[in-house]
């Protein structure tokens, strides 16, 4: 089969959405499939078939549209600045799409709702698409528009109707929706009103001989002798919740010092999680390390994971952590629960509860049996859950059912 | 792509906007475009009223 993997999101990229299309390329190849990558570049500058070296830079495109989509033409487009931001870049997904040629893949699979509406505007009718839902655009961003209300975007505004309307239309764009998890088919069908037989479910999987690989490969990171070492690796965004980790990690410190924390990855919070950890004098105790690309060597020299998340779907940080064989403490946020099973393989807590999440962190800490056992659960749990045999043998079933 | 395309006045193809006005000033890369224009459906339209319409609820029949 020739396979179109596509999204609007920025690829290459650190990020859950590039690993998977990345994984699933890599087996499909292996099993004698011809798979391309389509995205956006990482600058914003163009759209590109990544692994093909083929592109159309946005400014070939940009100053037609301009002229054609003013206000005078176009006025849906120019009601909030958001709405033209999104709406443009996805024309320009659209015009690229046409540009490199859909007619020669026998499937399209695309890896959020954006890219999900735009190719089912300009593919041919005969490829079939199969429209992945990995998160919630619209949930992330309506929490941001609830917490920031000095940007004056409510249930009433047009960016806020906006996000309801392309998650729809992204949704139902394919001949099948894929999600991860039950919780985010439950949202999509309550929330967005995608017809339920149209959803399929199956998780993701994790390439476990590359992540074996990576662990060996180690790290040049020493863990303290005498301490426990608790890890959050995670986009430093909002919806992660690092906040509510470094809330819980000031409570801890006065029950108990024999730990630090490492905060792996970069993003806008950077300075505000660093005040926060300063202001609760945690300095010598959580340490950020910025981006890194050993993530198994450090979960490998880790006792504790944590995702504290506000929202999130399957994230594959919780996923390698199994594979590592850690516990995890994680919030009951979005597709977590489905993830972690409370006392068996790891202690859910509520969203933003940094009382219940100390008390979780303080129990491993205090109870070395128990950390280990539900250590042990969740290795046995991810190497059977997380099978990325299994996942790319359901999808290739699912392509075939499209095609077929 | 070459460093000069050759351009043509973009109005040549109007037909994808919902609204069709003339823009005499504004040329585009004709091999570009002409490989574009080739490969849309022939129902393709800017912008993506649907989407657009916010006040009405969703329907997929009229997508």
């Amino acid at each position: 089969m020739k396979i179109l993997l596509a999204t609007y999101w920025l690829i290459p990229h650190v990020g859950g959405v590039w690993k998977y299309m990345t994984q699933l390329q890599q087996r499909l190849e292996a099993m004698g499939h011809q798979v391309d990558l389509l995205g956006n570049s990482p600058d914003y500058a163009k759209f590109h078939i990544v692994n093909r070296g083929r592109e159309l830079p946005k400014e070939r495109i940009r100053p037609f549209l301009s002229a054609k989509l003013a206000q005078e033409y176009a006025p849906q487009l120019h009601a909030d600045r958001i709405i033209y931001f999104y709406e443009e870049d996805r024309y320009h997904l659209e015009l690229s799409a046409a540009y490199f040629g859909l007619d020669q893949y026998d499937i399209i699979h695309t890896q959020d709702i954006f890219a999900a509406r735009a190719i089912s505007r300009v593919k041919p009718a005969h490829v079939p698409l199969v429209a992945q839902v990995h998160g919630s655009v619209s949930g992330e961003l309506h929490n941001h528009f609830r917490l920031n209300p000095h940007l004056g975007i409510t249930e009433g505004s047009p960016a806020w109707k906006y996000l309801k309307s392309i998650e729809y239309y992204g949704a139902t764009s394919g001949a099948v929706t894929i999600t991860s998890t039950h919780w985010q088919k439950n949202e999509l069908i309550r929330d967005f009103g995608v017809p339920e037989n149209r959803v399929c479910v199956f998780q993701y999987g994790l390439d476990t001989l590359d992540f074996w690989r990576k662990a060996q490969a180690g790290t040049n990171m020493q863990r303290p002798v005498d301490k426990k070492v608790i890890i959050f690796p995670a986009r430093l965004s909002f919806v992660k919740g690092i906040d509510v980790l470094i809330s819980a990690l000031g409570m801890l410190k006065y029950i108990r010092q024999d730990w630090v924390c490492w905060i792996v990855g970069n993003g806008e919070k950077m300075e505000e999680l660093q005040r926060q950890v300063d202001g609760l004098a945690l300095s010598n105790d959580v340490l950020f390390l910025g981006e890194r690309h050993d993530i198994p060597a450090l979960l490998m020299q880790s006792d504790i994971f944590v995702h504290s998340c506000i929202q999130d779907n399957q994230p594959f940080s919780v996923m390698e952590a199994q594979i590592a064989g850690l516990p995890a403490c994680v919030s009951n946020a979005g597709g977590l629960p489905e993830m972690v099973e409370h006392g068996r393989t790891g202690l859910v807590s509520p969203i933003k509860d940094p009382v219940s999440l100390t008390q979780h962190l303080h129990q491993l800490l205090e109870d070395e049996r128990l950390r280990k056992q539900l250590g042990r659960n969740a290795s046995a749990w991810g190497e059977e859950h997380w099978s990325l045999d299994r996942m790319v043998g359901r999808l290739l079933e699912l392509y075939r059912q499209v095609i077929g | 792509m070459s460093e000069e395309p050759f351009k043509v006045i973009g109005d040549l193809y109007n037909r994808i906007f919902t609204v069709q006005s003339s823009h005499l000033e504004v040329k585009v890369d004709y091999l570009v475009w002409n490989q574009i224009f080739a490969n849309l459906p022939k129902d393709y339209k800017l912008p993506d009223i649907p989407v657009l319409q916010l006040d009405r609820p969703f329907d997929i029949g009229e997508r």
